[in-house]
């Protein structure tokens, strides 16, 4: 074996895995929907690059396999290897409690000026309001309000008292930049205490806490976690 | 000009490559095995290390390919003719050029170490590799999308490009004066490679291309996946919140969130949404948080560790602060407040 089979396995499994992200569905795991392309330019381009250096450079006056060689090459594999070893890795209570931007203040600085009022209410612009009167006033809340919406339990702060928190991601490029969304919830009387990072479904109304938006929750579901966890 | 190329031992690291190799596998074996894999913060640190190593390896494939079309196919009298000018045109057409080469910033570093080795005006070559994840069109307009529900879009925006190309220009110029001796680490490979590649034609120039194509790619790639390595724990142990209690205080606040740019490593394309968020800390320390993540961070490091000498990487955080922390208290004083 020579260090060019080695070189060229390692293209292959990169041009291999960055297409079974975007069969498997598991890209939204990782990549946001706005830079999805780049996955395909990854299945694309790595399946080229493989194919290109198979074709031209693979000869047998490469140079022998050497242990250094090898786990130089295998090093760049690592992440390939953890996706295997776990599978079905999410971001949860962890994620939110290490970035500030979870507090429902910071959060309402994305959002948008002028919302549109009417049409089905979204978890963001819940988590927006919950952070900003001004917004809940922009968005015409009234109390009452219908809303039902999945996402698990985090130990964020929520500044209401007798809440929990439901909290999801939305990420824009990539799982590291994740920004956490917080809603807070008043569970229904004699509702069981929920784990933290335990995915619920929550239905109720939205309704007024001080000068705060709180979902108070008619039934709450323990449900399995969606496919793409971020909203 | 040939890139500075000798096959260099390193015992001392072999030694350890094979064990922590094997205690890496016996790790996610037994990790699986136990369902040690599981717990919250291993999920946490897979998601975000695999996620920075997805979003940025195909960026850093068109930088090895830029690179190896630079090497291979691109003359040395085509090369002449932008080398020839004056340092000082060089530099600021050379980052101006950045608008031009939408990619993050680890594709702009094999580019530049390429440009370096075919004898372009070292100060010009490190310009374009600070301007071009700053000063591209789709990081412009990632800030535009991420500041304008504020009403802030085209300050931001302005402000990330100026205070981008004066960094550019202010690092090209302090730093470029080294030489390429100076600037360049030594690297495995063929010495006088390029000036072998002049005179081929076909297969030949095809066959180079792909070794510098796979050469640049397995060398950077090592060093992206332990900064990503490192990226990842770092957010999965250092909460934010350590440093916002410092967020109202003007030079503090703006170190403060370049810290978080730097261990954060977030890809120039995405981290205006991030910063957006932190609205405890002024617009100017914002601005700050913008412009040095593409210019410093963690797996940023690690690059600029395995292309330049250790005394350049340190020149780059002396020059950079400063003039990144100026420009910002600048900013947040004649336009916010």
């Amino acid at each position: 074996m020579r260090m060019g089979h080695v070189k060229a396995s390692v293209l292959g499994i990169w041009a291999v895995f960055f297409s079974w992200l975007l069969v498997s569905g598991d890209i939204f795991r990782y990549i946001g929907p706005r830079t999805y392309w780049v996955v395909i330019f990854g299945a694309v381009s790595m399946t080229l690059a493989t194919a290109g250096y198979v074709s031209l450079v693979m000869s047998s006056e490469d140079s022998p396999v050497t242990a250094r060689g090898l786990l130089r090459c295998l090093g760049v594999i690592v992440p390939i290897l953890l996706v295997v070893a776990i599978p079905d890795p999410s971001l949860g209570s962890l994620s939110v409690s290490r970035r500030s931007s979870g507090a429902p203040v910071a959060v309402a600085a994305l959002a948008p000026t002028n919302p549109e009022r009417g049409g089905e209410i979204s978890f963001q612009e819940v988590s927006y309001a919950s952070g900003s009167s001004e917004y809940a006033a922009a968005l015409g809340l009234s109390e009452g309000y219908p809303v039902r919406f999945v996402g698990f339990v985090s130990d964020a702060a929520t500044g209401v008292v007798g809440t929990v928190a439901l909290s999801r991601f939305s990420i824009f490029c990539c799982a590291a930049d994740a920004v956490p969304y917080m809603i807070p919830v008043v569970p229904p009387a004699g509702s069981p205490p929920y784990a933290v990072d335990t995915w619920i479904d929550v239905e109720g109304s939205l309704e007024r806490a001080g000068d705060r938006w709180v979902l108070e929750a008619r039934r709450i579901e323990e449900v399995d976690a969606p496919e793409n966890p971020y909203l | 000009m040939a890139t500075p190329a000798v096959a260099l031992p390193h015992p001392r690291a072999d030694r350890y490559l094979l064990p922590a190799a094997g205690a890496f596998l016996a790790l996610l074996i037994g990790g699986r095995l136990s369902g040690l894999l599981e717990a919250a913060p291993i999920q946490t640190f897979t998601i975000i290390f695999t996620a920075i190593v997805v979003e940025a390896l195909p960026f850093m494939l068109l930088g090895a390919f830029a690179s190896a079309v630079i090497e291979v196919y691109v003359s040395d009298e085509a090369l002449g003719r932008i080398t020839r000018l004056p340092p000082a045109l060089q530099l600021p057409a050379a980052a101006l050029g950045g608008f031009a080469f939408p990619v993050c910033e680890c594709g702009s570093v094999p580019v530049a170490r390429r440009l370096i080795g075919r004898g372009m005006h070292p100060g010009a070559a490190l310009g374009f590799m600070v301007a071009s994840p700053i000063f591209n069109p789709i990081v412009l307009l990632s800030t535009w999308v991420a500041y304008s529900p504020r009403g802030l879009g085209a300050l931001m925006v302005s402000g990330r490009a100026a205070l981008g190309l004066v960094a550019a220009m202010v690092v090209g110029w302090s730093l470029g004066s080294e030489g390429t001796q100076g600037l360049l680490r030594a690297r495995p490979g063929p010495a006088g490679a390029v000036a072998a590649h002049q005179g081929r034609v076909g297969d030949d120039r095809r066959r180079a291309f792909f070794e510098h194509l796979t050469g640049d790619f397995f060398f950077m790639g090592r060093f992206l996946v332990a900064g990503a390595a490192f990226a990842a724990g770092f957010q999965t142990l250092l909460p934010h919140s350590l440093v916002s209690g410092v967020a109202r205080t003007a030079v503090i606040g703006t170190l403060a969130l370049m810290a978080i740019a730097f261990v954060s490593s977030l890809c120039s394309e995405a981290d205006a949404f991030v910063a957006v968020s932190f609205t405890q800390f002024p617009l100017g320390s914002q601005l700050a948080f913008l412009v040095f993540g593409p210019v410093l961070d963690v797996k940023l490091a690690f690059l600029y560790g395995a292309t330049f000498r250790k005394r350049l990487v340190w020149s780059l955080v002396v020059v950079a602060i400063p003039v990144i922390v100026a420009g910002s208290l600048l900013f947040e004083a004649l336009f916010v407040s």
